[in-house]
């Protein structure tokens, strides 16, 4: 089962070139230069494999230079070569290493300009090309996280330029990217959630349309009390774990310290129990940048996550 | 006490919560000391210069030695801690939680609120524990969460009325103060309540009385632009208009940004601020080794940035 954690090696996600901070994360500004340090990306990469995690997701972004794209790099960018040579380091050390570059309107600051792009053929094209070329530098991954998460207007109202999809637009666009890895042999994998469940146009089309080698992670972050799970009473996003089960995708649920620490152990407990037949593994998202200031974050993301897994799964997640 | 108060709450002892039969009660006892001395450490390396103690069962007391665990510590070996900490630049504080809420630590004794064993128990702890620091400048006695919501799920549940309450709040803040000891208490909104409401609070409870409120929760700039933000926040505005000194209390336990944004709310909107401190409501222990080291570094940055 698949055990991940997902890390940023690229920053720049939620703030578009010149946009404000958002005060609410203050930390999530636009940067020229790469905001990861590569002392703690090989403290916390190591201290993952202590933990017997057997999965990084990689947070793209700017974090690699990209022939196919040098304007997308920053300073500080990791050359190929540099990047291959981590990527060898990650699976020496027992870590499967997928890319994850997020498409979703709100949160692809790292396409530069190009954001600003969405629905023409540059647009396309470099989208194509972004993930053509990490397929080849990944050694055709499993996997290809495209995210697509957090595109309505209320996700992207502090943004100077706020961009939204038609669901028709996003399923076009979205199977479009999905096309794209699956002709290099590499499955699809998106966030999944209620608010992006209605941007795809609501439950029933995306079933109806999406392929079902996509991979879906839903995510919820809140603690949630076994007493209110027994009565049926359990919010609609934790709900949402149990209804994937009958859709006939794979999913990845995602946990997260980022409200409670308890969340992983909330969220493995409620899967095992009603959506074991979909799930192939489970990931932690802590949302702190690859910086020494949040290594505890980081830690502790790791360290409840993996506790969490102990005590659920024990010895029998293979 | 001069320089701004950077404190973090750590457990000693665990028995807080849940009483004795019930899950979550521990005997022996649940603090590492291996942990204890690591985060000690970390605390004096970012510059805490406070720790205040729940103490609970974690060090074994002369006048009622039944209140210890297995492998509560001496006083001896606690005394030489207390000592280490000052050498660190550290000042330690107790913390004894006299709520009917949160005193598993006094094992049957928390079933007899009320009588008077139960009174003298409270002050053989209190008295002896001050003499166990050395007269320390603050006494804190917790006082919250007593309400029948929060105890919900417990066998047995006691409440005082708020009459009842006051009472006993003000007996065992007159044993601190007998002492030459500053009471300190958590002041949020409910607890204020429990004790017969603002007019009561402030009408019956001494100005030498330390507050901390606290509130775990995201405040955002759209809500406090609009004078939105929750109740639980304005009362630090609230105690500090009222003439207390208090120390507001930040936690990780609900939000990331807890500590930043409330250091600055009450930079910019609070009277008699004293200080902060971060409790992160993790036991000591290796389990929660990260989870306590987060919460050390998280207060530290907010401090870093909000009180240059």
């Amino acid at each position: 089962m698949i055990k991940a954690m997902l890390l940023h090696l690229g920053s720049n996600m939620w703030r578009k070139k010149g946009s404000e901070s958002e005060k609410h994360y203050a930390d999530a500004i636009y940067r020229d230069f790469l905001y990861t340090q590569k002392d703690e990306w090989i403290k916390i990469t190591n201290s993952l494999a202590e933990f017997g995690f057997n999965t990084l997701l990689i947070d793209m972004g700017e974090g690699v230079q990209l022939k196919s794209h040098p304007e997308l790099a920053v300073e500080g960018s990791w050359t190929q070569e540099e990047f291959k040579a981590e990527l060898e380091r990650l699976r020496s050390i027992g870590l499967t290493p997928i890319p994850k570059f997020n498409f979703s309107c709100g949160h692809s600051a790292w396409l530069k300009d190009y954001a600003y792009m969405v629905g023409t053929d540059i647009y396309n094209k470099v989208c194509r090309d972004v993930v053509e070329e990490t397929i080849e530098l990944f050694g055709t991954p499993e996997f290809f996280h495209l995210g697509l998460e957090e595109e309505e207007y209320g996700s992207q109202k502090s943004q100077p330029i706020a961009i939204t999809r038609a669901p028709y637009k996003k399923r076009e666009d979205a199977l479009f990217l999905f096309d794209v890895c699956m002709k290099k042999g590499v499955r699809p994998w998106i966030w999944i959630d209620p608010n992006t469940l209605e941007a795809f146009g609501g439950k029933d089309i995306f079933i109806e349309t999406m392929p079902k080698e996509l991979v879906i992670s839903n995510w919820y972050y809140r603690f949630v009390s076994p007493n209110t799970i027994a009565k049926g009473e359990e919010p609609e996003r934790l709900k949402l774990y149990e209804d994937i089960n009958s859709w006939g995708f794979d999913q990845i649920p995602t946990s997260s310290t980022w409200s409670n620490n308890l969340n992983s152990k909330v969220t493995m407990q409620y899967c095992k129990e009603r959506a074991s037949d979909s799930v192939i593994g489970y990931m932690t998202a802590p949302w702190f940048f690859t910086i020494e200031r949040y290594h505890y974050a980081l830690m502790n993301d790791m360290a409840c996550f993996s506790y969490a897994w102990d005590d659920v799964y024990g010895g029998d997640d293979k | 006490m001069q320089k701004p108060m950077k404190a973090a709450l750590l457990h000693l002892g665990s028995n807080m919560w849940a009483k004795k039969g019930q899950p979550g009660y521990h005997d022996p006892i649940d603090c590492d000391k291996e942990v204890w001395i690591k985060l000690t450490n970390e605390m004096a390396r970012l510059n805490y210069n406070t720790l205040l103690i729940d103490m609970g069962e974690g060090v074994q007391l002369k006048s009622h030695p039944e209140l210890a665990v297995e492998g509560s510590w001496t006083q001896e070996e606690f005394k030489e801690e207390l000592e280490r900490l000052r050498s660190m630049g550290i000042t330690p504080y107790p913390k004894f939680n006299f709520s009917a809420g949160h005193s598993a630590w006094l094992q049957e004794y928390n079933y007899m609120i009320g009588s008077p064993e139960y009174d003298q128990v409270c002050k053989d702890v209190i008295e002896e524990v001050i003499d166990l620091f050395g007269t320390p400048e603050f006494f804190h006695l917790g006082l919250e969460e007593e309400d029948e919501i929060m105890q919900k799920h417990y066998t047995v549940a006691v409440m005082r009325t708020p009459k009842k309450k006051m009472k006993d709040a003000l007996f065992l803040m007159d044993v601190c103060r007998a002492k030459g000891v500053r009471p300190w208490i958590w002041a949020d909104e409910w607890t204020v309540n429990d004790l017969g409401g603002e007019e009561e609070f402030v009408k019956n409870i001494g100005k030498d009385v330390l507050m901390s409120n606290y509130q775990y929760c995201e405040v955002t700039e759209r809500e406090l632009a609009e004078g939105k933000e929750n109740s639980w926040y304005k009362f630090y505005t609230k105690l500090g208009e009222w003439g207390y000194e208090q120390v507001p209390t930040e936690s990780v336990w609900g939000w990331h940004l807890n500590s930043k944004q409330a250091i600055r709310y009450c930079n910019e909107r609070a009277k008699g601020i004293v200080g902060y401190m971060m409790a992160p409501w993790m036991h000591t222990n290796e389990d929660n080794y990260y989870a306590n080291m987060l919460a050390l570094h998280n207060f530290h940055y907010a401090w870093e940035d909000e009180m240059k």
